[in-house]
């Protein structure tokens, strides 16, 4: 196979319909979340593109207590739904965001 | 004297050098820290490159050389990442015609010795292993093991990054000629450097523009004329690009030979290609 314009052309789109089965990471925080549970923010250093979220994030939700978790290279932070009612520790939050090979900073809200 | 076309060119690569000199994350070779325990790394590459030169009869001749490259990568443990590489080739020549097959196997291990991330900054040092195994089929086996360790380094400044990796390989492990044959070894260093920028409101899309540069030195099988590792020396510049799209990232690089040093009856490289996808689970 050649790099020729066709084959360029094609992993433009195998690229884009890719894109359209990634799951939807935006960066507002869900209105189902605001309706139930507790959510949390923390600082996490390390991040330096949106391919590092989704493995901070498969790391968060795989707590039990976490119901969702959405990172942000940018704005350095992760927003985390805690299930109603649980007690899950700012140490275990920390832990998890340690096995993603970041660094916790300070717990915003 | 420089003349308008070489002060526009000048011009540009000072630019690119400009914006680049922010942050990185290298293309042609792995780089990148270590990924998140257990995530998975499914990444495609497709590349084509090009030699050229004359034969005996001063007659212009030419090579080209098409692969497919797959390699899965997945997060063992924070600082401990395992990989598997495979290629497949396909090689027109004007002197030995075509040829197509299965490249060798790879297996990696990356091990991170050192992380240190800051609000501004991150530092990781991690040491590499590869094993080169003979699996491939003529003409594309070396028919012998080889061993490359080596060392990643990778610097983050906010939005800059700059990674930096060199390799040792020492080949035919386990020795597999008569005494008379002394096996050449090779060492490769590349160093890349990039800025990832934010595209939209969104966090999940960005853009980076990546420089690389990237050297090696092969030294000869002796006696040199039944060698598979012929002596050449090199550097490539390399400009490109990578968009990230949440999960997924989309690569292109275009490798430009700055200087070689190659016998004389050997083909001289032309540029190289290189278009990549890459899926992290």
């Amino acid at each position: 196979m050649r790099l020729s314009f066709q084959n360029f052309r094609l992993m433009i789109l195998l690229a884009i319909l890719a894109m359209g089965c990634s799951h939807n990471t935006p960066s507002a925080i869900p209105e189902e979340w605001k309706a139930s549970g507790e959510i949390r923010i923390y600082e996490v250093f390390g991040m330096d593109c949106p391919g590092c979220h989704g493995g901070l994030e498969n790391q968060l939700t795989a707590l039990d207590g976490v119901d969702g978790a959405k990172a942000d290279w940018v704005q350095k932070q992760v927003t985390v739904w805690v299930s109603q009612g649980n007690l899950i520790s700012d140490e275990v939050i920390h832990e998890a965001i340690k096995r993603a090979n970041f660094t916790p900073g300070d717990r915003i809200k | 004297m420089i003349t308008l076309k070489k002060q526009y060119l000048t011009a540009i690569i000072g630019m690119f050098i400009f914006v680049t000199i922010l942050n990185a994350g290298g293309i042609s070779v792995d780089a990148g820290l270590t990924p998140a325990e257990n995530r998975w790394i499914v990444r495609y590459q497709a590349r084509q490159m090009e030699r050229t030169g004359t034969n005996i009869m001063d007659v212009d001749v030419a090579m080209t050389t098409d692969m497919h490259v797959f390699n899965l990568a997945y997060g063992v443990r924070p600082q401990l990442t395992l990989m598997i590489m495979q290629g497949w080739a396909n090689r027109k020549s004007d002197m030995m015609g075509q040829a197509s097959g299965r490249n060798d196997m790879t297996l990696m291990a990356k091990y991170r010795l050192l992380r240190v991330n800051t609000r501004e900054t991150t530092l990781g040092v991690a040491a590499t292993i590869k094993l080169l195994i003979p699996t491939g089929e003529e003409p594309f086996t070396t028919d012998y093991w080889s061993v490359s360790p080596g060392i990643f380094l990778s610097q983050r400044w906010n939005t800059w990054a700059l990674d930096a990796s060199t390799e040792f390989r020492f080949n035919d492990l386990f020795d597999n000629r008569d005494d008379s044959l002394q096996r050449g070894w090779e060492i490769s260093t590349n160093c890349a450097i990039a800025r990832q920028i934010a595209l939209g409101d969104n966090s999940a899309f960005s853009f980076a523009p990546v420089l690389e540069m990237t050297g090696s030195v092969t030294q000869p099988d002796m006696p040199a004329h039944v060698s598979f590792n012929f002596r050449e020396s090199m550097i490539f510049l390399s400009p490109g690009m990578k968009l990230t799209y949440q999960s997924l990232i989309l690569e292109v690089l275009w490798q430009y030979p700055l200087w070689q040093d190659i016998p004389d009856s050997a083909m001289e490289y032309s540029s190289k290609g290189l278009v990549g996808i890459r899926y992290m689970f």
